[in-house]
């Protein structure tokens, strides 16, 4: 099949290269004639003529503009091409003033353009058959651009399929511990809490394959998240949940909010009683979208596993996938907080 | 008017057979050469002819009547084309022709152009000894006046006594034409059976200097040959 098209396409190239010697020789005949029919010397002044133009365009077109900022510089260009265009435009001049008496000694004619005149030829032969070229070379290089574009794409996404994949076992992770922790207690909100992950499973394998979830369910998952946390932690976490604006038709990114929900929990719900929090604030805006949450820091974040914080780097690459300049995440601490800041336009 | 065309088909029948005119001169201001050895008494085949330098002549005279002007000092290139032409005269069947010659230098080779300027018809035997512009009822102002300049062209050879005139193969530029073989600019006309070459002055010297040469362009058989008559 390739083998096919590149056969296709050099007979396209050939025809076109035959097409546009056919109307110079059209257009420089019509020019040359003496009279309105073209007689036989006609033809043969125009082949020559078209026959000393054609190898400085051929040698420009084929072997300068190809080598042009690569292998040559703009100097040895010129050089190069004013070198083979006076040496032609010579050539030019001694075959019609001279040399055609012998060559072609039943035809006769003369040279009916001076040296600067055929120069001019030669100049706006250059000048089109360049143009020509270059503009070809533009849709060349705008086609390879599409296609690198497409090629980013799919990377970006199979980039953000691999993060996701990252998040899931992650998530899950530490919610089943959070039941382990419950079912050796015997709790009697153990159900409960199973009947929750339950939900949030069911938002993991079934609809967050999307690239874009509605905000309403990862809001809604959110809540599942925080209750099945609060029952982890009982009473002494000082938890505050504000929405603010009204949640419509926006999309975001699945497990997004749930990613930092988590981090939160993770790190923010321990610690001495009473000392404990966790502040969620979000603001809903038509398409601005904010979000903050402040805890304590825990004794999590001295974690030596390595463990730490592998969700929240899972989501700032996400997000500078998915919303490139159109969000901006501060994460901060102090003594005593943790904070994290983001606003995206969704 | 009505004489017209009669004096050019006997000028070009008489002198130049089967050469082909031109409507632009080959000569110009700029490549005018003098060339003083044509002047004289010559006699050809058939004709005397008498050649002698312009300024002067009988035909500077009558232009200098007939145009009511003298030369500007200043204008150097009518000077020039002045102080390197000559006047052609010969009669034939009582008809006195005059020419104005003049001659380049192309490439090493000489060419000589005509170009009929008008002929005055001897009504007695005593008007050939007078001057043109004496002559009662004269054809020259007549033809002078809207007369159309055509030129001749002739390859120059020349030695002390005799001058070769070899002039354009008309018939064989014809065929070459008609043939397409030729590029250059040129026009016939079927009714009158003349072939008028229009390239313009700088195409004819280009010409020239490449096929000057060529002894195929030129009437070698039929060339004007004057041998100077000794007075």
């Amino acid at each position: 099949m390739n083998i096919t098209a590149t056969y296709n396409r050099k007979w396209i190239r050939i025809l076109a290269h035959i097409a546009f010697v056919a109307v110079c020789y059209t257009i420089l005949l019509r020019m040359f004639a003496i009279n309105n029919q073209p007689a036989l010397v006609d033809h043969v002044y125009t082949g020559l003529f078209l026959a000393t133009i054609l190898p400085v365009v051929y040698f420009n077109l084929e072997f300068l503009i190809p080598r042009l900022g690569s292998q040559q510089t703009w100097l040895q260009y010129l050089v190069a091409l004013l070198g083979a265009v006076a040496l032609f435009v010579w050539l030019n001049v001694q075959l019609f003033e001279k040399w055609s008496a012998k060559l072609l000694p039943d035809f006769f004619f003369i040279a009916y353009y001076r040296w600067w005149d055929v120069l001019l030829f030669f100049i706006v032969f250059l000048a089109v058959t360049t143009l020509v070229k270059l503009s070809k070379s533009w849709f060349t290089v705008n086609e390879m651009q599409q296609r690198l574009l497409v090629m980013e794409k799919e990377k970006t996404g199979m980039e953000l399929a691999a993060l996701k994949a990252q998040v899931n076992p992650h998530f899950f992770f530490n919610t089943l511990n959070s039941i382990y922790s419950l079912s050796l207690h015997h709790d009697e909100r153990l159900p409960a809490a199973i009947l929750g992950l339950s939900d949030i499973m069911r938002y993991y394998l079934y609809e967050s394959r999307e690239d874009h979830v509605p905000l309403q369910k990862e809001l809604q998952i959110l809540r599942d998240y925080i209750e099945l946390q609060r029952i982890r932690s009982g009473n002494q976490l000082d938890l505050r949940f504000n929405l603010a604006g009204e949640v419509t038709t926006q999309r975001i990114p699945p497990l997004m909010l749930v990613t930092f929900a988590e981090n939160a929990f993770k790190h923010g719900a321990k610690g001495e009683a009473g000392a404990t929090f966790i502040h969620m604030d979000l603001a809903v805006h038509g398409n601005d979208f904010s979000l903050r949450i402040a805890n304590n820091k825990g004794q999590a974040l001295q974690d030596p596993q390595g463990s730490k914080g592998v969700g929240l780097e899972n989501v700032r690459r996400r997000l500078e996938l998915l919303y490139p300049g159109r969000h901006r995440l501060n994460v901060s601490e102090d003594n005593d907080t943790f904070t994290i800041e983001l606003h995206m336009t969704l | 008017m009505i004489m017209k065309p009669y004096i050019w088909l006997l000028v070009a029948a008489v002198s130049l057979s089967s050469c082909l005119t031109s409507v632009n001169p080959l000569v110009s201001h700029n490549n005018i050469s003098r060339f003083d050895a044509c002047v004289g008494q010559w006699r050809g085949e058939d004709v005397s002819v008498n050649i002698s330098r312009y300024r002067g002549s009988e035909v500077d005279k009558l232009m200098r009547k007939i145009l009511e002007k003298e030369t500007k000092p200043g204008d150097t290139n009518e000077v020039k084309w002045q102080d390197n032409s000559y006047t052609v005269d010969f009669t034939v069947n009582n008809i006195r022709h005059f020419m104005i010659l003049q001659f380049t230098a192309i490439r090493g080779r000489t060419f000589a152009q005509l170009s009929p300027i008008g002929a005055v018809k001897m009504k007695n035997p005593r008007d050939m000894h007078r001057p043109v512009y004496e002559i009662p009822d004269s054809l020259y102002h007549e033809l002078w006046e809207g007369k159309k300049e055509t030129f001749s062209f002739a390859r120059v050879e020349s030695s002390g006594s005799q001058l070769k005139l070899t002039f354009v193969n008309g018939d064989y530029i014809h065929d070459l034409v008609t043939k397409g073989t030729m590029a250059l600019k040129y026009e016939s006309d079927a009714l009158f059976g003349t072939r008028y070459i229009t390239a313009s002055t700088s195409e004819l010297e280009a010409f020239f200097s490449k096929y000057g040469g060529d002894d195929r362009l030129f009437d070698k058989a039929n060339a004007l040959v004057l041998n100077r008559v000794n007075l």
